[in-house]
Order: C-alpha cells, then structure tokens, then sequence
C-alpha cells in the first residue's frame, strides 16, 4: 500500500502534465469500454433480431400480394376503389389460401410451428367499435376487426405483432375450436358494454365473451379473436389469409422456404422475413461495422496514449532509477516500483473513465442507436393520404414489426461488464505498454546515468 | 566486517594474483585493490580511466582521492561501489570479491557493504527527508516501523532538526540536503562510505560542517572514502591519494590525524 501511494505520488509529480495525460486515457478508456459493449450489444441485438424475424417465413397468394401493392386488404375511410360501392368504409378481401396450402405447408421438413392468419373487418357493425386517431390527428370510428387464431395456440400475435395482455378470463383452449367463444379487446368490452360471460352477435352467430385482452395498439385493442374455425364458418371462408411458417433457426430460412415453393408452386409468394429486414439488418450491421471502427481506433489511441505515458514516467525517472540500482535495488524491484506507478496510473485513467462513462454513455449510445421498428414502414397502423385515412390491418412485415421496437443497438452504461473493460484495457496495455521500456530501464547502469547527471 | 581468517584469505589470494607488487605497509585492510583498471572505448579509442591501481585502505579512516578533472577519481569511486566493473584486476571490500559479483550479489553488496554521497545529493525530489533515509531500509527489506525510527535516529544524527525531517529536498538548504544524503548512506549500516565531491555544491561554512560530519563517521568506526578538490577535507584525512591519468601518485599519511605522516609511493608509481 505504501508502495502504492508512494507511486500516485510519483506519477502526479508533474500534476498538470499527468493530469492531461490521463483525462485522455481515461477518455480513451472510456470509448473503448463503450465500444466494446455497443458492439457486444450490438452482436446480441442482431442474433435477437435474427431469433425474432429472422425465422419466420410469410406465404401468401400471389394475387393477393399484388393487390396490396394496389391498396387493398385495407380498410378505407372516405375513399373508393375498385368493389366499393358508395362512401364508408370498404373491405378488400384477399382470396384465402386453402386448407389443403395450410397442411402442405404444416408438412414441410423444416418447419416448426405455423400460425395460420385470417383477419376481417366487422362491417356489418354489429358490435361497436372504438374510436381511432389517424396520424393527421382526425378522429376514425374504425369497425372491429375479427381475427382467427388456432385454439391450440398458447402464445399468438394480432395484426402489427402485438402480443395481447389478457386482463381478465381465460384464453382458448383445444375444446374451444369449433366453439362459438370469443376474446375481446377491453375497449371495444367497454365499448358495447359486455364483460367475461357476457354473449354478442357476429354474423348472425351468437358468441361468449371468455376473456378480455389489452395491447400497446389502439388497432388492435379495437378487436375481437375467434378460434379460426368458427371464424371460416361464421365468414364463410375456407382458408386463411396468410400463413406465418417458423424454421428452426435462421441458417435454416433460406432451404425451408425453398422447400415450401416446391410444395406450394408459384401461385403463393413465400417470403422470408429476413429479405423483408433487409433494410434493418443492413443498418444494424453498417452500425456495428462503425462501432467497430471506433473501437478500433479508441484502443490504438489508449495504446499511443498508455506508451507516451510510460516513456515520460521512464525517460524523466533515469537518474531516480540510477540511484535506486545505487542504492541497492534489484531490477525486478526496480520494475516492481515502475508497474506500481503504470497501475497507478491507470487506475486513475480507469477512475476518471468510469466517470466519463456514466456522464457520456447515454449520450455515445443514443449516438449510435438504431430503432430497427423505425426502418419499417410496413407495419400495422394508420396512414393519412389524401383526405381519406387508412387503416392498415396486416403488412408483410407485421407480426414482427413490434418485437423490433423493443429491440436497440446500442447501450453503453456502466455494469460489471464495462468496468471490467475499463479495468482489463486498461491495466492490460499499461502493463504490456510497459514491458520494454522499463525491462530497459531497470537494467540501466547507474554509474552512466550518474556521470551524465553529475 | 570480514573475519581475520578471510582477511588473512583475501592477501593470500592477491599475493597470488600479483606476488611482485606489494603495496604499502600491511594491516589490516577493508579496501584492498590490485592490479584495478577500468578502461573504455571512446570514439575507437582504448581511454585508461583507471590503470593498473593498487591500494590497501585500513578500517576507520577517511581517505580522499584527489586529482585534476578526468584523471579518474570518480571511476575508481565507481569501481569500489561496484558501480561500474573493472576491466581487469582485483578488488576485495569487507572481504567481498566485488569484481566478481553478478547479479543480486552485486545488489546485496550496494545495499550492505557501502553508501554513497554524491556532489548532487541525488535525493529523491518527491519524498520527505525521512523518506529518502528510509528508502535503503526499505529496498533491504526492514520493517516500516523499524526503518523510521532508525531514519529519525539518523536525521538527528546528522544535525537535521526534526521540524525538517518532513520536507521534501526542495525545500531544504544544499547542506540539509546533503545531511540528508549522508543520513541516507548510513541507512544500511555499511562498512564504507563512498562520497564524491560531498562539498562541491556547498558554500564553505556549510562544507566544513559536512566534513566535520564525515570526519566524525570514520572517529566511529566507518572507513570513508572521498573524492574531492576540497584541501579542507584533505587536510583532516587520514591518507590522501593522488590520481593522475588513472593511477595512483602518491599516497600520503596525514601528519595531523595519522601517526607516521609518511609518504608511500605505491608500485605503479615507482615503476
């Protein structure tokens, strides 16, 4: 210990020089532990993007991709289109892909799990929907949106990926697939003044209300989930809007959807929800990439600054060292001395960095973050065009859109892991820094010193 | 200190070595050189800094080295702190072939055998008086608490007031400092005290009292060697030794402090 504070006073005998010295190291420290982090952070987010929509693959009927591309398969408020009759809302319903698609597709080696998608707006307007804000602020009244999910599905996803909060009540269970039972979102509960075993009319076909659900989504909290069965016999359709196919990882997305246009043929777009991420893998990857850089470039500046530090403390310390080896000193003590006073230094560098750390990281991370939801533009809600709103039920990029939004590139914060950095780097190079030049040092014969000095 | 029987080894052995150079009068000696050179090179030239010396130096004696500027005075202060290696000869201190001496020997040597005071004092700027005397103490080992009562014991010692024994060798007076650098050369306990130039930086007044203090040294038992210009110091030494052009001229007894008062040329002298 007396070795130690004798050394921060060696290093702090020119307390300007020194202090400069290590405000840079420290700064430099700093970056390196940020940087690091962000890029291990930005590794994990990339892997949980890649786990999250990198393994899902979307099959839809051809023809129906490209009406999409023309505007249907939503909702429009005050506009018209090709099937609309009159003004109000109008439906464009896709062609449903056949149960028969839906069990080829169940059947493909490579595949999971499957979720099979069928959403429809109630147009009849039997139940009473919520009132939705359009992004130009104008107030909707959209109509409920009905959607199917397998009854044996423990965990699925709405339109736009929302995962729904149940509040209250149960959820389906596998007796309830051909059961007229229904799970309602809370507002449009509230909005028709029904409650867990209250009953409703849905095209003619009288329902039990067995649950009420929350999302983080004004559009699909303005819904209602019907097992799909009931729901292609209450709507008359036989078959699904899309169908969400999940491989086993994401090495394995590009052969299972391969597999699957073999066994579905041309007339079904299979779309990997990577090709659909292109855009964000791309940004998260240029961002990592630049990370790296910077990482690069904050280590060789602590190495620059870390090996000036040591040559000063060396070259301005020959005459104190010739007088310690006068004195009897070995050169391992001699060396010893020297480390003390680089780990002192660094340590201090280390101190001033973990501060700078916790002052700045907010700051470098929002620098280099990346919202991957923000760089889609296909997913659920609305959009104001023209003097009409629309209400977007489903995009191709949908169900995963909102598990990207809580996914961010960067975080640079103090933990275990960046003091850590801190101290590893940065006794690390001022150890290795300071290997020659003080194995030089310590074997420096006195007498030649002390004829130059004399 | 070595024993008789080492003693009585370390002359068999240089008799050996150089049976036709006797050197002055036998005793017991604790600085026994023979045959001692140190030559280098410089700019492809063989320069003699010290050539062919030979010298016995009896314990408790205060013996200066005197001689113009680059005559090798410094070099052989050197060469008998083991500072510096001879290129050829022998050299025997406390019983210690310091020629020989590799290594952690020839740390243990620094450490036990000698202490050195320098023109320059070559203190250690950022530590206290107490620290710098403790630093030899430290460097051999000895506990914090026994090396500060043995530093304190030193500094009051050496006349350096209490009140001082914190400040830092900016803050003290070259003679302070220089108290400073003899407290410190004491730390170990060393048989020889090696000084060069202790007065050279020092206005009179203040060189006197630091040859007073080495003087007093050698009266208590250490063999003290100085290489010096300084006559003051000359005058109160036991024996002078002149050096001219890396050898030994003369070596003279000093009538005021020694019995004989003779002079000795030595066997490089008289060739």
């Amino acid at each position: 210990m007396k070795l130690f504070v004798r050394s921060i006073k060696n290093v702090l005998r020119s307390p300007f020089r020194m202090v400069l010295v290590m405000v840079i190291l420290g700064a430099s420290l700093m970056f390196v532990a940020a940087t690091v982090s962000l890029n291990a952070n930005s590794q994990a987010e990339l892997d949980a993007v890649h786990q999250q929509v990198g393994t899902t693959i979307t099959i839809n009927y051809a023809t129906n991709a490209a009406n999409n591309a023309q505007g249907s398969g939503q909702i429009a408020d005050g506009g018209s289109g090709p099937g609309n009759s009159g003004s109000g809302p109008v439906f464009f319903a896709p062609t449903p892909i056949p149960n028969s698609a839906v069990s080829k597709v169940k059947n493909v080696p490579g595949v999971v799990s499957t979720q099979e998608n069928l959403s429809r707006p109630d147009q009849d307007g039997t139940l009473k929907g919520t009132t939705i804000t359009a992004p130009n602020g104008q107030q909707v009244n959209a109509p409920v949106l009905v959607s199917g999910i397998s009854s044996d599905a423990t965990n699925f996803t709405l339109a736009g990926g929302q995962i729904p909060t149940l509040v209250t009540g149960r959820s389906f269970q596998a007796i309830d697939a051909n059961a007229d039972v229904a799970l309602m979102g809370q507002a449009v509960a509230q909005a028709n003044g029904l409650s867990v075993g209250s009953t409703f009319t849905l095209k003619g076909t009288t329902f039990t209300l067995i649950g009420l659900y929350t999302t983080s989504d004004q559009i699909t909290d303005n819904s209602i989930v019907i097992p799909i069965a009931t729901m292609e016999k209450v709507f008359g359709i036989n078959g699904v809007d899309s169908i969400t196919a999940t491989a086993a990882s994401y090495e394995q997305v590009d052969a299972v959807a391969d597999r699957l246009r073999k066994a579905l043929g041309s007339a079904y777009n299979v779309i990997t929800q990577a090709s659909q991420y292109s855009k964000v893998f791309n940004a998260l990857q240029v961002a990592q990439t630049t990370i790296q850089v910077a990482m690069v470039i904050s280590l060789l500046i602590a190495a620059v600054v870390t090996i000036y530090a040591v040559v000063m403390l060396v070259r301005e310390r020959i005459a104190e060292i010739a007088i310690l080896r006068t004195l009897g000193a070995s050169h391992w003590q001699v060396l010893r001395q020297f480390w003390t006073e680089i780990v002192a230094l660094s340590a201090m560098a280390a101190a001033i960095a973990v501060i700078l750390l916790v002052t700045l990281g907010p700051f470098i991370s929002q620098k280099f973050d990346i919202d991957p939801s923000s760089l889609l533009n296909n997913g659920p809600g609305l959009n104001s065009s023209g003097g009409g709103v629309e209400v977007r039920i489903a995009g191709p990029g949908s169900a995963s859109a909102n598990a990207l939004s809580n996914i961010h590139l960067a975080s640079a914060t103090l933990n275990a892991q960046t003091l850590l950095i801190i101290l590893g780097v940065g006794l690390g190079l001022a150890l290795l820094a300071s290997l020659i030049p003080t194995w030089f040092v310590s074997h420096t014969k006195p007498a030649r010193v002390l004829r130059q000095a004399a | 200190m070595s024993s008789p029987q080492e003693e009585q080894e370390a002359r068999a052995e240089l008799q050996e070595v150089a049976p036709a150079q006797p050197v002055e009068k036998v005793e017991k000696a604790i600085i026994i050189a023979e045959g001692l050179s140190k030559h280098f090179i410089q700019a492809g030239e063989e320069i003699k800094a010290v050539d062919r010396v030979n010298l016995r130096i009896a314990p408790r004696q205060l013996i200066t080295i005197s001689g113009a500027s680059g005559c090798g005075k410094t070099t052989l202060m050197y060469l008998l702190g083991s500072l510096e290696k001879p290129t050829s000869g022998k050299l025997l201190i406390d019983g210690v072939d310091v020629a020989a001496l590799r290594g952690r020997a020839e740390d243990d040597f620094r450490r036990q055998k000698v202490g050195f005071v320098f023109q320059s004092f070559n203190l250690i700027p950022n530590l206290s008086a107490l620290e710098n005397v403790m630093l030899p103490m430290e460097i051999a080992g000895t506990r914090h608490k026994d090396r500060e009562e043995r530093a304190r014991q030193l500094l009051s010692q050496v006349g350096l007031e209490e009140k001082r024994h914190f400040h830092r060798p900016g803050k003290l007076s070259g003679g302070q400092q220089q108290r400073v650098a003899i407290a410190r050369a004491l730390a170990n306990n060393p048989s020889v005290i090696l000084a060069d130039e202790p007065t050279g930086n020092l206005d009179s007044k203040t060189g006197r009292r630091i040859v007073d203090l080495l003087v007093q040294l050698a009266h208590q038992g250490r063999t003290v060697v100085v290489v010096t210009h300084d006559r003051t110091i000359a005058r109160l030494a036991d024996k002078r030794m002149e050096l001219e052009d890396g050898r030994i001229i003369s070596i003279k007894n000093n009538s005021n402090v020694a019995q004989s008062g003779t002079t000795t040329k030595t066997a490089a002298t008289r060739k």
